[in-house]
């Protein structure tokens, strides 16, 4: 829903969403700073350089971490979707704590080496036979990589020019990132650490992210089944009944083919349409009525509800669905129209 | 999210599950505790 260009659309929720993210950052890059050496071993105490390493390499970790808990939550508990709505700028902000640490690091190995840094970065250490001293740097160089590309096409400019399919499979490549994290720090970090708080707190950042996308999992294989079977039974799927969904609301069905559809009561009567927003695949089932139109909770794109179409001067199209009523039940027709098809609203009587 | 993400969402998960736990254990496993971890040795006084 986008009339003309812009690099960023900030609103007041965004900018204060950014504003505590830095200031937890910042925060937290300065406590560790300052109480990190009163831990160190006093046998062999850590250098101001190493401690800043570690100070912005534990930040970039656990923000990512965090960034991997949003979408479960988000799902689990629609409570923290005000999360998700902004998680780009999160996994940006990620991306520059890492480049941050990687500088610090950089800087500090090879500022005294003869050889050239880039170079000496991928030869200096060639263990790869053994395990313990295996070269980390390399996974640590690896995940940059995946952080960097992932964080040069978050932009909404690469979502409308992959297309929403390809953008979320590229996006995909963060588990493969978060992983490359992990050998990373637990190659590298976990190897000298003499305080096993470190070895701890990683644990626990990964046990919770793995709990909550298998919480997430087995919630949405269970729903998956369920609406398989029931549609599997007639050709117009039971919605459920037709008073059970709230005004200005909507209920969302999954079809067999893996397509969810939103159906939404406005006025007392009512209409379907793809639960896909067309910017983000966003749920718009999720959202709410606003002015007239579904408006999608991510961010905040508009459709009519009898024709899936977004008011003028945009030009974004639902597929939209025919419904009945029998029985007080609501009937589905899991046809999908072409986007944009007007379909006369149900009245609930 | 249509359903093939969500499976391939949850395939990719049900690996990682396994993966990622599998790499921290090894990692400690491998780990070499130095001289500076021993716990103390209390020597004996000078007779």
């Amino acid at each position: 829903m986008s009339a003309r260009y812009k690099p960023v659309g900030w609103n007041p929720a965004k900018i204060a969403y950014d504003a505590v993210l830095i200031g937890a950052i910042v925060l937290y890059a300065m406590v560790f700073i300052r109480i990190a050496p009163q831990f160190q071993h006093v046998t062999s105490p850590l250098d101001d350089w190493s401690i800043r390493i570690d100070a912005f390499g534990t930040c970039a970790f656990l923000l990512l971490s965090m960034v991997l808990c949003i979408g479960p939550l988000a799902r689990l508990e629609p409570r923290f979707l005000p999360l998700l709505y902004n998680r780009r700028h999160f996994g940006v902000l990620t991306c520059g704590v890492a480049l941050t640490h990687a500088y610090v690091a950089f800087d500090w190995y090879f500022t005294a080496s003869p050889t050239d840094p880039f170079v000496a970065l991928l030869t200096a250490n060639t263990s790869f036979d053994r395990l313990h001293g295996f070269p980390f740097e390399l996974f640590g160089v690896a995940a940059l990589l995946v952080l960097l590309l992932l964080a040069a096409t978050s932009h909404d400019f690469w979502l409308a020019f992959l297309g929403p399919a390809v953008w979320k499979a590229l996006h995909m490549m963060v588990y493969a990132g978060y992983t490359l994290v992990v050998l990373h720090v637990a190659f590298g970090a976990l190897q000298d650490a003499r305080n096993p708080l470190l070895a701890i707190v990683v644990a626990m950042a990964v046990v919770t992210v793995i709990t909550l996308h298998l919480l997430a999992a087995r919630r949405e294989r269970g729903r998956d089944r369920s609406t398989a079977s029931l549609h599997g039974t007639t050709p117009w799927v039971v919605a459920g009944s037709a008073g059970a969904i709230p005004e200005d609301c909507a209920i969302v069905v999954h079809l067999t083919d893996g397509e969810p559809v939103a159906i939404f009561r406005h006025k007392g009567r009512l209409s379907a349409v793809s639960n896909l927003c067309a910017h983000q695949n966003g749920p718009l089932g999720e959202g709410r009525i606003v002015d007239g139109c579904i408006t999608c909770p991510w961010h905040g794109y508009q459709y009519r509800p009898e024709d899936g179409c977004a008011p003028p001067p945009f030009s974004e199209k639902l597929a939209t669905y025919n419904l009945r009523i029998e029985d007080g039940q609501v009937l589905l027709d899991p046809r999908p129209n072409l986007p944009g098809t007007f379909v006369q609203s149900v009245g609930i009587t | 999210m249509r359903r093939r993400h969500r499976t391939a969402h949850r395939a990719v998960w049900f690996v990682l599950a396994v993966v990622l736990p599998l790499v921290l254990i090894v990692a400690m496993a491998v780990r070499q505790n130095g001289p500076l971890e021993a716990s103390a040795i209390q020597l004996a006084p000078p007779r």
